[in-house]
């Protein structure tokens, strides 16, 4: 096999010899136009070979040819990664002034929080009945509660559970009132590099692979994606990997038989703002996030297991109608990375209340039940790397505060945070390190963030 | 004679009255020493006694009482006339009585006085020497102190020393915790105790101090070697000792039958013990460092102490105990609390052995008990986000494990590690709502993760 592609590599080189250097080689070669950059040709002009050089085997080893990537978009702010953090970083980054393109894996908006099924917003109180998360994140729970079935629990104190549906409505609504430019459907796959500065990142979709440039680039991929690719330092995690479901007819159950019955009903899971239907989370084993091969399995065994647990709920007296609405499209993946970052995040900070003077965001406690604790700029950015911006749950934090870092709220909090300074780092010409922390206080409380 | 006799009264007096204030100021425990609280109940050669014969070891917290107890063998009955605070009670008790203008305590104290380098004994003829006592009613009076006494020694020789609560001291002590929660309600006993035997002493002068008090009987009994020993030397073979002579046969037979008597009693108490153990309601838990339950609510006199120390406040006496042995023992019981690492205060302040002190870095190897999952109820087992117990365990004893068979994770408990504190019951979210919600008969709030006592191959 191996023998007869490398046939087909000689021909292709024409006979070059592929020990002079295969860089050199494929680079003097001409660039065939990509086909986004084909669309004026009508459909069904017929299409002879590829537009790009394929990866080709050399030696037994798969070698991508270099090329040179096409432009897709240039802007001020990138915000590779459109869920809670990221949508929150665009729309901050461009009710600051910047020029903001916005890039999503898949075609919603949300993430976790609604291709997730990680409905419940959970982490926005401190004690004594406080919300100190607040800005455009609060402004979307604002909006769901405007809309019908968008939000149930919405009182003081308490967690709400938003509707998945509602909420990918309301962040299209606000993205496009805002005008920032999007992509949907690009996996953000490489950093563009210039020395130790990012000048933008690498996406691929079904345009190919395609290069944004920007100013200032917003890691909200959840994963680190970026920071990684650009080479900041960071750690992995293995965390534990659910897959949340949605079950309905919770409102059928008969409620006389089910009182009867000797047996608690399991995987029941909690209230959504649909009546009759159910969210039900998952714990899940501690897994890679970032290793295909586990994430394929888990999703192979969660799927089944989900299933089984219906069926035992169905078989539990009172319970026969509840029927398994929907599978989270999204793996609840809950940590992989996390940035190395400048400033680091402790648990033994949060329980001392230690102060940040670049504090930029401010995060609550699962259930109200302790004070709040300050995130600085620092956390947010990487210690070798210049012009990226962690937002979500990669950014800088040890172990055990990934419960805290990782909840729906500390993600549009941090990303407000990194949105906002991306624009004043774009807008002022800066370095994102050298931003001037005051003044991104000032943008971010104008933008109705807590800071404390 | 007589001015030399009325000086050492008055010296006596105001000796008493400096013990009494100093047992008060130990007692209401002011003072900033750690052990302070621990002094006074163990001054009691009783208590020192018996806890070291049951704990077959001599106890740190005994080296207190041991000069009291060098002083009772030579000079018998010493500690009541010079340092109990229950007899200057008493004493104060029976001058109020209209009639009387000496108490008894003072009377046979002075006959004591009187008969200087020779102890006398404390029998009918002391009382029958005051006029204007009412000699018949205590005269009568079985004298129940070495009967009470020899129980409790012979008890505490199998372990188990029973009524070492009666201790004068614990009661005084313990009636200072009258209305300080959480020791409250045993304080409250003892001092419904103490008021019983003030009282008394009014109606009945002496009828306590020389009747009832185990602690005086002790030092009579500790003194029968000395007294032996000088009549062998034939010295004091007076008229004096004559009486004496058939009421040591007395004694002699009577600790035969008491330490007989002492066995049944402590088979029996045991016998509550295991019945205790085995009955419906959930078994006890102890402070850290507690003797092993067979024997804990013997050897703790009720002083209240570790009740009063513990800033977590989760040591309560055990109100509802279904042995009257164990009544009032101090049990722990997590609330709003738990047994904090950096805390071993109960353990410093126990005077009886019943809680051996326990250093910090022991308080694993002396654990309350160990934290038992109920699955059933367990959050985690709803599939909800909770990792409570293991964030807050200060051993690290806790640690969430993903399990593939049942398809949840659960949190799972390294017995090696856990010592009971209870950190874990405290944070707990899950309960058992939807088995009280769906039963017909009341049951009791459960949690997911309680303190359970250790079995005694766990401990």
């Amino acid at each position: 096999m191996s023998r007869i592609s490398r046939r087909d590599l000689m021909r292709m080189l024409g006979g070059t010899g592929v020990a002079a250097g295969l860089g050199g080689v494929f680079s003097a070669r001409p660039l065939r136009a990509d086909p986004a950059s084909r669309a004026d040709a009508p459909p069904g002009t017929p299409v002879a070979g590829t537009d790009h050089p394929p990866a080709v085997m050399i030696d037994g080893k798969v070698i991508q040819p270099e090329r040179e990537l096409p432009l897709l978009h240039e802007t001020d702010v990138l915000v590779v990664g459109g869920g809670s953090a990221g949508v929150v970083a665009a729309l901050a980054a461009k009710r600051a002034g910047a020029r903001v393109a916005l890039v999503e894996r898949y075609g919603h908006f949300g993430g976790l929080w609604t291709g997730g099924l990680v409905v419940l917003v959970i982490g926005h109180w401190v004690t004594g009945n406080k919300q100190v998360c607040q800005g455009i994140g609060e402004e979307m729970l604002q909006r769901l509660e405007k809309l019908d079935r968008g939000i149930v629990n919405r009182r003081p104190g308490v967690n709400p559970t938003v509707d998945a549906e509602a909420l990918k409505y309301v962040m299209v609504e606000m993205v496009v009132e805002d005008q920032v430019d999007v992509f949907l459907h690009c996996w953000g796959v490489d950093a563009i590099m210039d020395g130790n500065t990012i000048r933008g990142a690498v996406f691929e979709s079904k345009s190919g692979r395609q290069a944004i440039l920007a100013k200032q680039v917003v890691d909200a991929t959840g994963d680190g994606d970026v920071f990684a690719a650009a080479g900041a330092e960071h750690e992995r995690r293995r965390y534990h990997l659910g897959l949340v479901s949605r079950i309905g007819n919770l409102d059928k159950v008969d409620q006389a038989k089910a009182k009867k019955s000797p047996r608690k009903p399991r995987h029941l899971g909690n209230i959504t703002p649909i009546a009759g239907v159910n969210w039900v989370n998952m714990h899940g084993p501690d897994a890679d996030g970032l290793d295909v091969r586990e994430l394929s399995q888990l999703e192979l065994n969660h799927r089944r297991q989900i299933w089984k647990n219906v069926e035992e709920l169905r078989s539990t007296p009172g319970y026969e109608d509840v029927y398994l609405m929907e599978t989270a499209p999204q793996l609840g993946v809950r940590i992989t990375r996390a940035l190395h970052g400048v400033e680091t995040l402790t648990m033994k900070g949060v329980l001392e209340n230690q102060k940040y003077p670049d504090c930029v965001a401010v995060g609550g406690a699962w259930a109200g039940d302790h004070q709040e604790w300050q995130i600085p700029y620092r956390a947010l950015l990487p210690r070798n790397v210049e012009n990226v911006l962690a937002a979500g749950r990669c950014i800088s934090g040890e172990p055990r505060m990934a419960d805290l870092i990782r909840v729906i709220p500390n993600c549009f909090i941090t990303g407000h945070a990194a949105g906002c300074a991306a624009a004043i780092a774009a807008q002022d010409g800066c370095l994102a390190r050298e931003v001037d922390v005051p003044k991104l206080q000032k943008l971010l409380r104008e933008q109705d963030a807590y800071l404390g | 004679m007589r001015i030399s006799v009325k000086r050492s009264r008055t010296w006596r007096f105001l000796i008493r009255l400096a013990a009494f204030a100093a047992a008060v100021v130990l007692a209401v425990d002011v003072l900033p020493w750690p052990w302070g609280p621990r002094v006074l109940p163990s001054l009691s050669p009783y208590v020192t006694i018996g806890s070291a014969v049951a704990l077959r070891t001599v106890h740190a917290a005994a080296l207190v009482g041991l000069p009291a107890l060098l002083i009772v063998l030579v000079r018998r009955r010493w500690f009541c006339r010079y340092v109990c605070p229950v007899g200057m009670m008493t004493e104060c008790a029976g001058r109020l009585r209209p009639s009387g203008k000496t108490s008894t305590v003072d009377c046979w104290v002075a006959a004591e006085g009187e008969a200087s380098s020779e102890p006398a004994t404390v029998g009918p003829e002391d009382v029958a020497r005051r006029p204007r006592a009412r000699p018949g009613l205590v005269r009568r009076m079985p004298s129940l102190g070495p009967w009470i006494a020899l129980v409790t020694l012979g008890g505490a020789c199998f372990g188990y020393p029973l009524l070492l609560w009666l201790d004068p001291l614990a009661i005084f002590h313990g009636a200072f915790s009258a209305g300080r929660d959480p020791a409250g309600a045993a304080g409250a006993v003892s001092a419904a105790v103490l008021a019983a035997i003030v009282l008394t002493s009014v109606v009945l002068p002496g009828a306590w101090c020389l009747r009832i008090c185990p602690l005086g009987a002790t030092q009579d009994l500790l003194a029968l070697p000395r007294r032996a020993l000088t009549r062998i030397a034939g010295r004091g073979g007076t008229s004096r000792a004559e009486p004496t002579a058939p009421k040591k046969q007395g004694l002699a037979r009577r600790s035969v039958l008491a330490a007989g008597l002492g066995a049944v009693m402590l088979g029996l108490g045991m016998r509550w013990g295991r019945a205790a153990k085995a009955g419906a309601r959930a078994a006890l838990l102890r402070p850290p460092g507690s003797a092993d339950e067979g024997r804990f609510a013997g050897l703790c006199i009720r002083c209240g102490n570790c009740l009063r120390a513990c800033p977590s406040g989760i040591i309560e006496p055990d109100s509802r105990s279904e042995t009257i042995a164990g009544l009032l023992a101090p049990m722990v019981r997590f609330g709003d609390d738990y047994c904090r690492e950096d805390c071993c205060r109960c353990t410093e302040v126990c005077p009886s052995g019943a809680i051996a002190p326990v250093a910090l870095e022991e308080k694993r190897s002396a654990p309350i008990g160990l934290a038992v999952l109920d699955p059933t109820i367990c959050v985690l087992a709803d599939d909800k986000e909770c990792d409570k117990c293991a964030r807050i365990c200060p051993y690290q004893a806790i640690e969430i494990v993903w399990s593939e068979e049942e398809y949840i994770a659960l949190p799972k408990i390294d017995a090696a590690r856990c010592p009971g504190c209870g950190a874990c019951e405290m944070v707990c979210p899950g309960t058992n709502d939807w088995e009280r919600e769906h039963s017909d008969a009341p049951v009791p709030l459960r949690r997911a993760i309680e303190v359970h006592p250790r079995r005694s191959s766990e401990a």
